[in-house]
């Protein structure tokens, strides 16, 4: 796993330029995060598409924002924290409009691990069966396990982008863990 | 405490979330139980499985996603150039209207004497507020023959008095 994104020199440079309205400064540090924030939204969505549509709001709300962003803190939690809501959105909106198809979902989770051959297709296959199974997840045990997993923060850290308390999320990463177990085990 | 009062915590356990007492009890419980160890074994797999690799994002074109940020960062700027120019045409406008303008008259101050006015004024609706009772003076001219009331209404609009005049003529034999 890759240690949390920590300001670096660079970013910090970076993010100085890009508070006086220096574009190119922007998009540098747009690309310093983009993978991981798209990483995170793709598991929180379950969604190329919807992934695509959270990082870009996320970076776009960065910017309209860059001016209160802590330089001693760097831009990572802050934008974790943006890519939560903006896929919390994404989601809603969704499920208004209904263009997501539940049943899909349940069908990958309930799909046997083992199928498929080794290799690249089958990576592929445990990685959309791994999203499939974490979209059943409730939406913030869902967050706040991806945000302790995938990017090692710790647990007052998940809390903090979360805006819960730290023992709240230490109860929701704990059954997020129970329940993930139970359901890639198809014991759910 | 039974296994299943052990679950929480041994999923808590696995992501090193546990204080060191409550981690000490969790590994004595592992010891002498099975079951459980093989939840701690499963857990540690899934956490696993999930930090390890990072989902597929080759299919993404990053660049191309920077140029729509980009271009969507730019667009607000655009408009509220656009905006900012339409305002000071108007706000220019405005001014050059308002210094051509004539000066503003008074209105005329109505002074009501005649008997079918007065009339018309007191039927007319009444602003609100207290009753303002009429002052009367009586303005004789004691050299003539002919004595003359006035009566002078005031109203709440400092504009409009209501004179009421009232002559009354001897006549001599």
């Amino acid at each position: 796993m890759d240690d949390p994104p920590e300001p670096t020199v660079g970013e910090a440079r970076l993010l100085a330029l890009a508070k006086t309205g220096d574009l190119d400064a922007f998009e540098q540090l747009v690309a310093l995060h983009e993978r991981r924030v798209f990483s995170l939204a793709l598991r929180l969505t379950g969604s190329v598409e919807d992934a695509k549509d959270a990082t870009q709001e996320a970076f776009i709300r960065l910017h309209r924002k860059i001016g209160q962003i802590d330089s001693g803190r760097g831009v990572g939690p802050w934008l974790y924290s943006v890519a939560v809501n903006a896929c919390r959105d994404i989601g809603r909106e969704r499920q208004r409009s209904r263009l997501v198809a539940m049943e899909n979902w349940a069908s990958l989770a309930a799909a046997d691990s083992a199928a498929g051959p080794e290799g690249l297709y089958a990576d592929r296959q445990r990685e959309e069966r791994l999203r499939a199974v974490l979209h059943r997840l409730p939406e913030k045990e869902r967050a706040a396990l991806l945000l302790r997993e995938m990017e090692g923060l710790t647990t007052e850290e998940v809390a903090r982008i979360l805006g819960s308390s730290g023992a709240t999320v230490r109860s929701q990463i704990s059954m997020a863990r129970l329940k993930l177990r139970k359901l890639l085990r198809g014991k759910l | 405490m039974t296994c299943a009062d052990f679950e929480e915590r041994i999923a808590l356990y696995v992501g090193g979330d546990l204080t060191a007492d409550e981690r000490l009890a969790v590994e004595d419980h592992l010891r002498a139980c099975s079951a459980c160890a093989e939840l701690a074994r499963e857990l540690e797999e899934d956490r696993t499985r999930l930090a390890s690799r990072p989902p597929e994002t080759a299919e993404v074109d990053f660049a191309a996603m920077r140029r729509e940020i980009r271009r969507k960062i730019d667009r607000p700027r655009w408009i509220w150039k656009w905006i900012a120019a339409a305002a000071a045409v108007l706000l220019a406008v405005g001014v050059a209207s308002m210094l051509r303008r004539a000066p503003v008259k008074q209105a005329p101050i109505r002074l009501v004497a005649a008997q079918k006015e007065v009339a018309a004024v007191i039927a007319a609706p009444q602003p609100k507020g207290p009753v303002v009772r009429p002052r009367v003076r009586r303005a004789s001219a004691p050299e003539q023959s002919a004595s003359t009331v006035q009566i002078r209404l005031a109203t709440r609009d400092p504009n409009v008095t209501i004179i009421l005049l009232h002559e009354t003529r001897e006549v001599l034999q």
